[in-house]
């Protein structure tokens, strides 16, 4: 149900929407509407759509695409030598020369989709994944780069993806919220990386685990507020009676009843949501397979795989935007992804990490009728340079913005597939450049969005998530 | 705005039946109020002010333009004639050439091309943007109700009513105005004592000796200068990637909260938070200088993107910041529009920015060293404390060398210049004056050596007189060996024999008969006199003495290295003066044309002309960034900006007093902002605020003084201001308000940042954070904001997100609120600490609930209320056993849901 659109002007002074993310009372809905008149544009923005809800595994610090799903054989050949064309104007470190990928690939599935001998589990469902190869235009420092990534814009504080989302599917469960990050970090933006900044509090996400460095434990992912180390449930039961006795009392023949009312229920859904949310929660309704599939069994997995399992559920339970984040948890350094040292020991052990737990996760999408309408997203903020960095212990790699690979799955976008390229070193995207913004439009698109209408008024103009870009990637649309 | 018409019409109609509707629709078209903001929202984009992206010629922002006939050969609007009007027929086509085009994505409703067509017939009339004009004083209108009004405010306000054929909302009553205006300026409930003490007084004028109490109340400063905070964007950290604490920041929130108490002109506040440090800038560190260095930090402390690896961009991002800020919280109007292209509704160029972007190019953050009062005490202290070591020093010295003296024939003695070898010079006019020493012959490994005759085995200490201004330490050497490493290694103040001292060096064990030492120092040397040794033994009480010199010259080094640290504040200060070319569509990389430093005088020009535009650069001297001007351009009510700096500050008291400005857009004056409703009331109030030496307290005075601020609720029609809206408290009252009735509020007016986490904090950082914010019993104007990991508590209460200036601040209702009052271990501590102090001041139940509604709500419990309280006291009881705690708890539930209620977080 589209939050919005059972608030209308209408029904503005007798109904109330209620929903974790926000009961929309009367007075707030009236406030956005005087402000904000051409935020009706939304309801304009709606296309059919292909993808109900959004998971994003978020790879913090850069994973490499030169290691990982982008095979440069010239890179190879050209070993040690010097890149044979100016690089970045702007860079992050000192840069050496060109070093090769110390994995070997091989081709999976039917598709064919190149793969680094660091992938065990991945393969069984490459012809479930359409890579782009090609993205291109974050930021070449994390702060910036994840806030482009998740916000579109790396200096100003705008809205993020999931917020947009919220804002323009609205809630289809009115119990949880409508954006979900599990366990993110609290480096790089941070919660900007999730805030709705000037859209309205209630699109904002909710960090299951205080976001952190190193990152909560996803067995202490929980909601906030959620428990009372003081009162039974009895107890609170009484107090609400009283609050509902007083407030009648008070409100016969009031002005302004159903804003009151509709606060009063706020504690109602409060009180019920302090059981249904931990239920959401319960992975112990697992079966034994299902936790094996996403690795729970095993030390290595068990974290990782456990958000991931956290994400079917919030899917199922229809959360529009779920981020999962691998983050901050690298046992050596807590830098995840960003190997400028060290590339060969922290990408084996990220990709252990992650390789089963996501696997299960497509997997059991799939299995369950999910993935036709769940898109998932896999990525981070940029990849990493095909050059070493200069002046460190191990060979590493430099933050790369220029041409970096990310994939998607399910939910209206073609499988087995490969789109775009970059050059023969892995260095700039040279076909088919996805920006972030060509990003974010056809993550909208598939969800039903129209980019560039989806738009909400703010400070003398109106804003939108692809700001005055972005194009849908047609061709990967199944 | 239509849509925003169509719902008042709507509320007006459902509520019952007011005749305001009908006639709103049966009114002329108007340009400001309809027209305007339809093309800007459709058409600006291609056919507005925005030279670049301008098509076919046409400007419909321009009467000249749009009545000509374009390229096409056809004319936009013909007067009169909708129907042979080109825009009409485009709006409404299908085909290829329907506007705005099809891949815009934009379409006119079939209301908004009617307005448009009703325009036309009626004759199609532009008219200047209403906040571009300058304030016109109306006297106060005359009306038919002669009893009501008791300001002029009330004259503008009932005059409109009479029109729509409204009357005012009755006088609320005494106790619900004393909650209401005591949140309103105080941000904080009265207690039962206040709340009598007013109802108690029947004399006349006790509304208007209240509110001269408040004002007068240092409270108030932490309220209003909270609603500043917002529009400042203050935070105490960056906020953007990485999270950098602001140490300093929490300076400017201090400064703000006492320029709100101390009445501060507000044309001078707008003044010193952007040229602060330019202003009477050779004054000494007295208070006032202080608070304008302070004041600057307006411009220094928004957010910032700090790991960027550009430099161009992230200055330049950081200009935009200060340029966006300072346009929305003192002209409201969003300027940073214009960094890419032409804004694309209001007449600001990109050339206008560009004037701007020169100031704040021209500009340095820098942090400034203050003197405090507390400094200049502190330092007060170590410099007597000090002056009282070194004279002690003195005497001991005296002491000792008198003794030494009496002794002369026992205590061996050389002259450093009687060196027996060495490669060393020696001075004896000059550095030597009198004295004879030596010292090095420039830059090498210098020494010199003596053969010393010793009478008698046995320790010795060894001294050396030498005078240094730097340490330049050097190493002694007896017999070969290394007697002291790190020897001669004082500073003495200078180089002359003035400055000439001994030190004690080490105590070495001497045999009868020659001896060799030696003095080596490497690359220079102090400038050395003479040496002698004192033997251990026979001078007992020298060498006790000699050692009392030694532990006061070690408490002077250890006093001076913890000499008072200087107090800063986050500032800006003048950088290198220049002009700034313009970046075509915002981009660094790209220049263009450059632009004299100058303002955006557009907003005082001819709306329509933009390119007349004359920026009076020239009055900015070449030498200075230019934000001495433009700050008082931003003041100037007669040449410059004042007069909308001045409407801008009143609508926002306004809104801040009523929960609307008169105009709704609290920054955004704009093309797309709201009209204001009643234009003559805000313009006669920005001048008598202007006559009133921009006085905000003369202003709070005259608004809650006014029969209009004194109405009794009422929900509709709002937008007149007939009653006063219901509204939920703010986070901070909220908290304040908990924090009191717990017992344990503390006032202080000044602060300091508390000590919490902001950079790459781990879960138990925030954790950690979360029960500081816990535990802090002070005002939550004096929380630290650190961006991105906001008091959870202020944030779910719509807090705002301190990036941009904020001058309204959401209402929500969210269930996630409900939690936290139900279970934040905050406010059961609030409700049980409340419990156990009426359960000591209070025995029987009846004067309990009595006690706990006095001080909550300003009122009586009924009976009804009474006995829910009581039923809920004994069905809680039944849940828990029995005993004193029980009893506590019990009584602090109660409380508990109480702070659940409406009414508490509530004030009509």
């Amino acid at each position: 149900m589209l939050i919005d659109s059972i608030c209308n002007r209408r029904h503005l002074l007798n109904r109330i929407c209620l929903g974790f993310g926000g009961v929309a009372l009367n007075s707030m809905l009236q406030a956005e509407d005087r402000v904000h008149a051409e935020n009706r544009a939304k309801l304009d923005a709606r296309i059919p759509a292909k993808a109900k809800r959004v998971i994003f595994l978020f790879m913090h610090g850069g994973p490499s695409h030169i290691d990982l799903f982008d095979p440069k054989p010239q890179l190879d050949r050209d070993d040690g030598k010097e890149l044979p064309f100016a690089g970045s104007r702007v860079t992050f470190a000192d840069r050496g020369k060109l070093m090769r990928s110390p994995w070997g690939f091989r081709r999976c599935g039917q598709s064919g989709i190149p793969m680094s001998d660091l992938w065990q589990h991945l393969p069984s469902v490459a012809d479930e994944l359409c890579m782009i190869h090609s993205v291109c235009e974050t930021n070449v420092a994390h702060g910036g780069a994840c806030m482009k990534l998740h916000t579109g814009d790396e200096s100003q504080l705008r809205p993020s993806m999931g917020s947009w989302v919220s804002y323009g599917l609205g809630s289809a469960n009115e119990n949880l919220p409508t954006f979900l990050t599990i366990c993110p970090t609290s480096l790089h933006g941070g919660v900007n990386n999730f805030g709705s900044a000037f859209l309205p509090a209630r699109h904002s996400g909710v960090p299951l685990g205080t976001p952190g460095y190193p990152n909560a434990a996803a067995k202490d992912a929980r909601f906030e507020y959620l428990e009372n180390a003081n009162l039974s449930s009895s107890e609170q039961r009484l107090q609400l009676n009283l609050l509902r006795r007083l407030h009648d009392m008070r409100q016969e023949g009031g002005v302004n009843r159903s804003e009151l009312d509709a606060r009063l229920q706020s504690f109602e859904l409060a009180f019920r949501m302090q059981t249904s949310a931990p239920e959401a929660m319960d992975i112990r309704q697992e079966s034994a397979a299902t936790r094996a599939l996403y690795g729970l069994d095993h030390p290595e997995t068990a974290n990782f795989g456990r958000e991931c399992l956290l994400a079917r559920r919030f899917a199922e339970r229809d959360v529009r935007f779920i981020q999962v984040s691998h983050a901050n948890s690298l046992p050596f350094n807590n830098e995840q992804w960003d190997q400028h040292t060290h590339l060969k020991r922290g990408h084996e052990i990220n990709v252990r990490q992650i390789d089963k737990p996501i696997t299960g996760l497509l997997i059991d999408l799939k299995q369950r009728g999910l993935l036709e309408d769940t898109l998932v997203i896999w990525g981070g903020e940029f990849g990493r340079t095909p050059t070493v960095q200069v002046g460190k212990a191990e060979p590493g790699r430099d933050h790369h913005p220029e041409g970096f690979t990310m994939w998607m799955a399910g939910g209206g976008v073609k499988s087995g597939i490969r789109y775009g390229r970059t050059d023969e070193y892995g260095y700039y995207a040279i076909e088919n450049r996805f920006t972030i913004h060509d990003l974010h439009a056809t993550l909208l698109h598939l969800l039903g969005l129209d980019h560039k209408r989806l738009t909400f008024h703010h400070s003398g103009r109106d804003y939108r998530l692809t700001d005055v870009y972005g194009h849908v990637a047609h061709s990967i649309l199944a | 705005m239509p849509a925003c018409k169509n719902l008042i019409i709507f509320v007006a109609i459902t509520a019952g039946g007011f005749r305001y509707g009908d006639e709103l629709l049966a009114q002329r078209v108007d340009y400001g109020n309809d027209i305007a903001l339809i093309l800007s929202r459709h058409c600006f984009e291609c056919h507005g002010p925005d030279a670049d992206e301008r098509q076919a010629d046409l400007r419909l922002d321009s009467q000249a333009s749009a009545t000509s006939p374009a390229e096409s050969g056809f004319t936009a609007i013909t007067p009169g004639e909708s129907g042979t009007s080109e825009l009409i027929k485009r709006v409404k086509s299908n085909g290829g050439d329907r506007m705005p085009p099809a891949e815009s994505g934009s379409r006119l409703s079939a209301g908004e091309i009617k307005q448009l067509e009703r325009w036309i017939d009626e004759g199609a009339t532009w008219e200047r943007h209403w906040s571009f004009n300058k304030i016109v004083r109306r006297s106060p209108p005359i009306v038919r109700n002669q009893d009501w009004g008791r300001n002029p405010i009330d004259r503008f306000v009932l005059a409109k009513l009479e029109r729509e054929g409204l009357t005012p909302v009755a006088r609320a009553k005494p106790s619900v105005l004393v909650r209401r205006v005591y949140y309103d300026l105080l941000g904080l409930p009265p207690t039962p004592h206040e709340v009598t003490q007013f109802l108690n007084d029947q004399e006349p004028g006790a509304w208007e000796r209240l509110i001269d109490r408040l004002l007068a109340s240092p409270m108030y400063g932490q309220r209003w200068g909270r609603h500043w905070l917002d529009v400042a964007r203050y935070g105490d950290s960056n906020g953007g990637d990485e999270n950098h604490l602001y140490p300093y920041a929490w300076r400017y929130r201090d400064y703000v909260i006492s320029s709100f108490n101390d009445d501060l002109p507000f044309d001078q506040f707008v003044n010193e938070q952007i040229a602060g440090d330019l202003i009477d800038a050779q004054s000494t560190h007295g208070r006032r200088r202080n608070d304008r260095l302070t004041a600057t930090g307006f411009l220094a402390l928004g957010t910032k993107i700090l790991a960027e690896r550009d430099e161009i961009k992230k200055q330049a991002d950081m200009v935009d910041e200060q340029i966006d800020t300072l346009g929305k919280a003192f002209l409201a109007f969003s300027l940073g529009c214009a960094r890419c292209h032409d804004h694309k509704f209001d007449p600001i160029p990109t050339r206008d920015y560009y004037a701007l972007a020169g100031i704040f190019h021209s500009t340095k953050l820098e942090d400034q060293v203050i003197q405090t009062d507390a400094d200049r005490q502190e330092n007060a202290a170590y410099e007597e404390k000090l002056e009282g070591l070194y004279q002690l020093r003195v005497r001991l010295r005296a002491d000792v060398e008198a003794q030494i003296a009496s002794a002369a024939d026992d205590i061996p003695q050389w002259e450093a210049e009687r060196f027996s070898a060495g490669n060393v010079t020696s001075l004896h006019d000059g550095y030597g004056q009198g004295i004879g020493i030596i010292s090095d012959r420039g830059p090498q490994s210098s020494f010199a050596e003596y053969e010393i005759d010793i009478p008698a085995d046995g320790p010795y200490l060894l001294q050396v007189r030498y005078a240094a201004r730097d340490a330049r330490p050097g190493e002694i050497r007896l017999n070969g060996a290394i007697v002291k490493e790190n020897a001669i290694a004082n500073t003495t103040g200078g180089w002359m024999p003035e400055h000439q001292q001994w030190f004690s060096e080490c105590t070495v064990v001497l045999k009868v008969g020659a001896n060799k030492l030696r003095i080596e120092s490497e690359p220079l040397m102090s400038h050395i006199d003479k040496f002698r040794l004192i033997q251990v033994t026979n001078f007992a009480s020298v060498i006790e003495k000699l050692e009392q010199l030694a532990r006061l010259n070690r408490e002077i080094i250890e006093l001076q290295n913890n000499r008072p640290k200087p107090s800063y504040v986050m500032a800006v200060t003048e950088g290198t003066s220049r002009d700034v070319q313009i970046h075509i569509r915002g981009s660094h990389l790209q220049l263009g044309k450059p632009v004299a430093r100058g303002f955006p005088t557009s907003l005082s020009s001819t709306w329509d002309r933009p390119n007349e535009t004359k920026l009076r650069s020239s009055i900015i001297p070449p030498a200075e960034s230019g934000r001495l001007q433009l700050a008082s351009w931003m003041t100037d009510a007669g040449a410059g900006a004042g007069g909308q700096t001045s409407r801008v500050i009143v609508n926002r008291l306004w809104h801040w007093h009523f929960g609307e400005g008169i105009v709704r857009t609290t920054n955004d004056f704009g093309l797309q902002g709201a009209r204001p409703t009643h234009p003559e009331l805000l313009d006669w109030m920005a001048s008598e605020l202007i006559r009133h030496d921009w006085s905000l307290k003369f202003l709070h005075r005259m608004i809650v003084t006014s029969a209009t601020y004194q109405q009794g609720q009422s929900e509709h029609p709002r937008h007149l201001f007939r009653g006063l809206a219901r509204r939920r408290l703010e986070a901070e009252a909220i908290r304040d308000s908990l924090l009191m009735h717990g017992g344990s509020l503390v006032v202080d007016v000044v602060g300091d940042l508390l000590g919490v986490k902001s950079q790459d904090p781990s879960p138990a950082d925030l954790h950690a954070n979360e029960a500081a914010y816990r535990d802090f019993p002070r005002r939550s104007v004096h929380l630290p904001i650190i961006r991105c990991n906001t008091n959870r508590f202020l944030v779910l209460y719509d807090f705002p997100n301190a990036t941009t200036p904020v001058g309204s601040r959401d209402n929500t209702t969210v269930p996630t609120q409900a939690l936290l009052l139900m279970n934040d271990p905050f406010v059961v501590q609030q409700a049980q600490d409340f419990a156990r102090r009426i359960l000591r001041q209070f025995d029987h139940e009846q004067s309990r609930v009595e006690a706990i509604y006095q001080q909550l709500f300003q009122r009586s419990a009924t009976s009804a209320e009474r006995e829910a309280l009581l039923e809920f006291r004994s069905e809680f009881g039944k849940l828990s056993s029995g005993g004193d705690i029980a009893e506590q708890a019990v009584w602090g539930a109660m409380i508990h849901s109480l702070f659940l209620s409406s009414e508490f977080i509530h004030v009509d």
